[in-house]
């Protein structure tokens, strides 16, 4: 069997280097900037374009289908993070669309249509789903097998460093949006 | 028109029921714990409050004044408990009642067209029309009696649901009711509590629970609930409703002391972690599930939060836990204590949310596990050794026991171990005999001195998985053989997993921010002073990504936790290497990093 010991010198530094970031950890000790206050104000528009942009496709979509929306909810997505929790969100926004009767893989064609309708450039990615995309923002929904409904989900990959004294109000989204 | 035909007058509306089951179960909630912490007063009055030493007279006259205090607390307990059950009865009840007051609603839309039909249908209508019409229209009146009795059946259950509500409260509306009710009564948690398998295993805690009837269990979750609140074998609902009610009554003590100015600075420690637990379950429950759109259920596993010193231990799932097809467990590591619960609650409801989309016909229960003493704060020089994971990979080993008794359909069982909590989970593998399905070791720095290589883990063959970030400086510790060792000599805390000799599956779990600058770096620009630039991309996040949202990495775990573990199934990432003749090499590290979709139905 191939060695596994380590000097006294190597494991020391492993135990400093745990020390260290259990004590920044504990105390959450980074330094603050006007870059965060720029960081979180991005994240808050990018969260009003996206609900803007998704209500406006949803309502194309489920106008065609046509469907129903059962649900949706925001969420800010950890994109970045450290040894306490998230210190970057991305919003998304996902949700349900109700159908009369179940969708076929045929379906998926007329649905990326209501897309490019919407102004996305739409593509049926696989058999269960299409993807719509307009600038930053992507918009996929996803057919379920044996229930008449779509799931969808959108938003931008765009992450935005908070500050760890504020990435606790993001954890989840409190001001819960409606789209439609 | 017609005047011949008889059409149908419009059924009857059930009116609107403005009810909100769940305000009514938190009412019950906090019945439950009023009734532990009055129930906590009898059973001091009667046994602690009596000092042995102290005799005599006035000793006896101490005892004499007490004792009714006692003797009320005791029948005050359980007359709030009676109101607490009946509470909780009454929100299902009305939970039944506004679901079938939407299929009434749809069924009275579907007759008004029917009749709006059939009077369209009787405007000029032809002689040999007629008794198709007369058909129709009776068969129309049938359907709206049906649905006119079906009302009237739902509005007699809607008011019997209240008047039992009603006479639950005005049964004990005063103390004297309370006393002649309950008074003397023996607690019905009392006899089943006293043959409660006392360090029993997981199998024998389950017949014990089993045989006792609802209405027992229910008395034990109010009367007792730190005795069943973390015993495993008891089934996760149970323990959940135990620790939720130790919980409330908990913070409401601690708090008043916090108000009275009197709190021990333990007693504060021990608040800030118990409202941790109480922000991560209510987080979770303000959340929706992304197929169904239901709250998502979460259950309070584990509940000590003056455990470790201080540091606490908890365990809040996303998900029921006595039910999913699919259960992880996941271990996190360095600096995890109760505070911790909140993200690591958020990093298990990701890996929820993304198994549901990704499968949505299966159903699954992410449990975040800070169930051992991880090194943290002062302590967290202690990550250099393996005391805390062997210590720790027992617990684990327990809970994981504890989870597989408590059914009667075994789950599909994963367990996830991150950073030192990969080593803690190394040592629940390598020391003990468990029984899971599926094992993912992310960002580890290797999984004990006792895993030698795959062949050392209790896990079944091909079902060990590895994700591991190629810039993530902690994966990069574990020990590579050979001559090099690795980046850091081999400090790590056994075989690198993600090694081609361990022999574990690899999945890939690049970060998206892969090559980013470091944290902190001194800012080069010509002319600008020295200043020292703290960087939001750093290194550490390299460590920390793995349950991301649409990374790779919570991508392949999802797969792992609902049981697509087929070559095909997984996004495969080529091993680390070393060579003989030279230092260790990750191929992964050259990869193009995908951004796979975790809310997108995996066909």
């Amino acid at each position: 069997m191939m060695g596994r010991g380590s000097g006294p010198v190597v494991r020391l530094a492993v135990v400093l280097v745990g020390v260290i970031l259990g004590v920044v950890a504990m105390t959450g000790c980074r330094p603050g900037s006007g870059e965060e206050e720029a960081q979180e104000q991005g994240l808050r528009d990018s969260r009003d374009q996206t609900v803007t942009e998704l209500t406006a496709a949803l309502d194309t979509v489920t106008a065609g289908l046509p469907a129903q929306l059962r649900f949706s909810q925001g969420n800010y997505d950890t994109c970045r993070s450290d040894l306490r929790g998230a210190t970057g969100y991305a919003y998304s926004v996902n949700g349900r669309l109700d159908l009369a009767v179940a969708p076929t893989r045929a379906d998926l064609t007329r649905l990326a249509g209501l897309l490019t309708q919407a102004g996305f450039e739409a593509e049926v990615v696989d058999e269960a789903t299409v993807r719509g995309t307009k600038d930053d923002l992507t918009l996929r929904l996803s057919r379920l097998d044996q229930e008449p409904a779509y799931l969808f989900s959108g938003g931008t990959d765009e992450c935005f460093g908070i500050g760890r004294d504020r990435a606790g109000d993001y954890s989840v989204d409190k001001d819960p949006i409606q789209l439609g | 028109m017609n005047d011949r035909v008889v059409i149908p007058a419009n059924p009857p509306e059930a009116p609107e029921l403005d009810v909100e089951p769940e305000t009514i179960r938190g009412f019950a909630r906090s019945l439950r714990s009023a009734s532990a912490q009055i129930d906590d007063l009898g059973t001091f009055v009667g046994g602690s409050a009596r000092i042995g030493d102290w005799q005599g007279s006035d000793a006896a006259a101490y005892h004499q004044d007490i004792a009714p205090i006692g003797h009320r607390a005791d029948a005050m307990s359980l007359a709030l408990r009676s109101v607490h059950q009946q509470a909780d009865d009454h929100a299902d009840e009305m939970d039944a009642l506004v679901e079938e007051r939407t299929d009434l609603e749809q069924r009275r839309g579907h007759a008004m067209q029917w009749i709006s039909g059939l009077w369209q249908r009787s405007r000029d209508l032809g002689e040999d029309e007629v008794p198709a019409l007369e058909a129709d229209a009776a068969r129309c009146q049938t359907a709206c009696d049906t649905l006119a009795d079906d009302v009237a059946g739902w509005l007699r259950r809607v008011r019997a649901s209240e008047r039992r509500m009603l006479q639950t409260f005005s049964r004990v509306a005063t103390v004297e009711q309370v006393e002649k009710k309950y008074g003397g009564v023996p607690d019905p948690a009392d006899e089943p509590l006293s043959r409660m398998p006392r360090g029993g295993m997981p199998e024998e805690v389950r017949a014990w629970w089993d045989g006792l009837t609802r209405d027992e269990q229910l008395a034990i979750i109010s009367a007792s609930p730190g005795s069943i609140g973390n015993l495993d074998g008891v089934p996760a609902w149970a323990r959940g409703e135990a620790n939720e009610t130790s919980l409330t009554r908990d913070v409401a003590a601690w708090e008043m002391l916090e108000f009275n100015g009197s709190i021990t600075d333990d007693e504060r420690g021990w608040l800030e972690n118990a409202r941790s637990a109480q922000d991560a379950l209510a987080d979770t429950r303000s959340r929706v599930d992304p197929v169904t759109g239901e709250p998502l259920v979460s259950q309070l596993y584990l509940y000590d939060p003056a455990a470790f010193d201080g540091d606490g231990r908890v365990a809040v799932s996303v998900g029921d836990l006595d039910s999913a097809q699919n259960v992880s467990v996941s271990v996190p590591g360095l600096t995890t204590e109760m505070t911790s619960i909140g993200g690591n609650a958020t990093n298990v409801r990701d890996l929820y949310e993304a198994s549901r989309s990704m499968h949505p016909d299966q159903t699954t229960a992410t449990l975040a596990w800070i169930g051992y003493d991880a090194p943290s704060g002062l302590d967290s020089g202690r990550v250099g050794f393996e005391g805390a994971a062997t210590e720790g990979g027992s617990r684990l080993a327990d809970t994981l026991d504890g989870l597989r008794a408590s059914r009667d359909d075994p789950a599909h069982l994963t367990v996830i171990g991150h950073s030192y909590g990969s080593t803690t989970m190394g040592h629940g593998l390598t020391d003990h005999d468990v029984d899971v399905d599926e094992a993912v070791a992310i960002g580890s720095p290797g999984l004990g001195a006792n895993a030698a290589d795959v062949g050392d883990l209790d896990v079944p063959d091909g079902h060990f998985f590895v994700g591991r970030n190629s810039d993530d400086p902690v994966a990069d510790l574990g020990d590579k053989g050979w001559v090099n060792k690795g980046d850091a000599l081999g400090a790590g805390l056994g075989r690198d997993p993600a090694e081609d000799d361990f022999g574990g599956r690899r999945f890939q779990a690049e970060d998206v921010a892969r090559g980013g600058p470091p944290d902190w770096w001194v800012d080069p620009t010509p002319g600008v002073p020295d200043t020292i630039v703290w960087e939001h991309s750093n290194s550490l996040d390299m460590h920390t990504g793995y349950y991301d949202p649409d990374t790779e990495s919570l991508w392949n775990m999802s797969q792992v936790v609902t049981g697509h573990t087929g070559d095909e199934d997984l996004m495969r990432a080529d091993h680390v290497h070393d060579p003989w003749y030279d230092g260790p090499r990750d191929p992964e590290a050259d990869a193009d990093i995908e951004r796979p979709s975790t809310r997108q139905r995996v066909p």
